[in-house]
């Protein structure tokens, strides 16, 4: 659905400052696919998803939306961005407007919608959020809480309706309360609003569990990319670009390293805990 | 050991327009010994960056009263060395830096105290050694990584040579590697330069290598006492709003299902080697 061909982007070209931010990157997203991308502070994460729905334009290189490059003139840019949306970091310093309605029906009134349709996708935007429409819809963003205002950004894209949600660390300053909520809203936007999702994080843990496929960057390049289990399996690559494993993984490669027939495939605190029970229920070899 | 942090029943409100709007602190009374290593956690809102201001004078109590090593915050003339006595380093990396090189920075609070300049430069390299900022001594801050702007700030901090380190969630911007930076440094402040930490942090990993962790909630302190106590105790820390990091809810996994592991096995090569 999403495509990156050859893509490098230079920051201020011709003068003393010039960055490459990213090299050569080439990479394909599918309709329907949970994404990750990882990497260091500025390893290129951000610079890349600016250029996937056209906020930033290819030094060279370029970006296809279902077969079709969003540079060749031929296609709306706005049409590309409510269907392929970003929510940037802490997005609620954005928020700028008296009432949480006017906030999240600021994107799609832009698209030119009727008002009737305009309530419509308000309510559809915070009810994914679990805002209640009736008892949030006339408050200042100002008065809520930092996960709620989060949430109401978050509403802002979704009631763009579009098929592609790109969020850079969106859990970022929130409270592991407010971490686990909104991680789990967005698990359910891609199992049941059928969301493609690409989530830029530097926390491992978390995305090893919910993405079905990672991108791993550093200083520019696209480094690795495969299933999680792929990518953590190579250890010595992640610690290197300044990365690290998701606690679990790290615990199964050790016990694996000192001989034990254990899975290393597995991220979520309950497999890991029934194949640790199966290890040593099976009786193979152990102390404990 | 003494204790060098006091909290007598401190309530704390904030106002608006002469009213009271929030009542932020609600009759808290804590102590910290020298050298402790104390992890504060607690939901948004929970009172924990109230508290922390209140250690080193930026607030005072609205009532009660905090002692900090045997000086009260709310006496304007202990202000004063009460900053130098108790650093305290926040969130943004950004929002701390002052100066155009890195040790202009970290001179920044010495040449406030008026100290000679020969004596700030000893200071500052001794600092920057401390932090492993050593070889960017001339360089713009600006230009730095994250982590190594918050490993700044707390070199600005600890060339004042305070007694206690208050952190803010000095990690929540930072990536893996920049994190483990910070914890490196704090730690090693602690262990081996004997520096009080108080870390606030929404990280509950983080707070495992704490002497005590602090929970609080609305505006109270709910629960005090050893990571072990805490993770494993009755609290229902889902309900605050917080959660058990992964290792001991795998721990209490294996435990319930009958695996002879000690509750208390707090990080990962303990739980390798019990394993193995």
């Amino acid at each position: 659905m999403l495509e990156v061909k050859n893509l490098s982007h230079v920051y201020m070209p011709g003068t003393p400052f010039q960055v490459e931010a990213l090299k050569e990157i080439s990479l394909k997203i599918e309709k329907g696919e949970f994404v990750g991308i990882i990497g260091e502070t500025g390893s290129g994460k951000s610079t890349l998803v600016q250029h996937l729905n056209g906020l930033l334009r290819p030094t060279s290189g370029d970006v296809l939306l279902d077969g079709c490059s969003i540079w060749s003139g031929k296609v709306n840019m706005r049409a590309i961005r409510s269907r392929v949306a970003l929510l940037f970091q802490y997005p609620e310093h954005q928020l700028f407007e008296e009432t949480v309605y006017k906030d999240v029906a600021f994107g799609p009134r832009n698209l030119g919608l009727d008002e009737k349709e305009l309530q419509k996708r308000v309510r559809y935007g915070l009810e994914q959020m679990e805002l209640d429409y009736e008892s949030y819809k006339d408050r200042s963003p100002f008065s809520l809480s930092g996960g709620e205002k989060r949430r109401v950004a978050m509403a802002g894209i979704l009631a763009m309706k579009p098929e592609v949600i790109i969020l850079d660390e969106p859990t970022a300053g929130l409270d592991p309360a407010g971490r686990r909520q909104l991680l789990a809203l967005i698990e359910k936007l891609h199992s049941e609003e059928k969301l493609t999702v690409i989530m830029v994080t530097h926390n491992m843990d978390e995305v090893s569990r919910l993405a079905n496929r990672l991108f791993v960057f550093s200083a520019g390049r696209l480094v690795l990319q495969g299933e999680p289990a792929v990518v953590f399996n190579s250890p010595q690559k992640i610690k290197e670009i300044g990365l690290e494993l998701p606690v679990l993984s790290e615990l199964l490669l050790k016990l694996k390293d000192s001989g034990k027939n254990i899975r290393t495939d597995l991220f979520t605190v309950e497999e890991v805990g029934k194949e640790i029970l199966e290890y040593f229920r099976g009786g193979r070899s152990c102390k404990v | 050991m003494s204790n060098i942090l006091e909290l007598k029943n401190v309530s704390f409100d904030y106002f608006l327009n002469g009213e009271t709007a929030l009542r932020a602190l609600d009759d808290i009374s804590l102590t910290i010994k020298k050298g402790e290593y104390i992890a504060l956690i607690g939901s948004n809102g929970s009172g924990k960056s109230t508290l922390a201001r209140l250690l080193n004078a930026i607030l005072v109590p609205t009532s009660g009263e905090v002692w900090v090593d045997g000086l009260l915050t709310s006496r304007e003339e202990h202000r004063w060395e009460i900053r130098r006595r108790v650093g305290m380093v926040f969130q943004n990396p950004d929002n701390q830096i002052v100066a155009t090189t890195v040790e202009e920075d970290v001179a920044f609070g010495l040449e406030n105290l008026g100290i000679d300049s020969s004596q700030i430069s000893r200071r500052v390299t001794e600092a920057l050694e401390r932090v492993g900022l050593s070889s960017f001594r001339h360089h713009a801050p600006h230009l730095l990584s994250g982590g190594q702007k918050q490993r700044l700030a707390i070199a600005g901090i600890i060339a004042m040579r305070p007694r206690c380190l208050v952190l803010d969630e000095p990690t929540a911007m930072l990536d893996p590697r920049g994190r483990r930076e910070v914890l490196d440094t704090i730690q090693r402040m602690n262990r081996q330069e004997g520096v009080t930490v108080v870390h606030i942090t929404h990280f509950m990993e983080e707070t495992l290598e704490a002497d005590r962790i602090v929970t609080m909630d609305r505006g109270k302190i709910v629960k005090n006492g050893k990571p072990e106590e805490i993770f494993n105790g009755e609290t229902d820390l889902y309900q605050l709003g917080l959660e058990i990091p992964v290792l001991l809810r795998l721990n209490r996994i294996l435990r319930s299902e009958g695996l002879d592991i000690p509750a208390n096995i707090l990080n990962l090569n303990d739980l390798v080697n019990i394993l193995c």
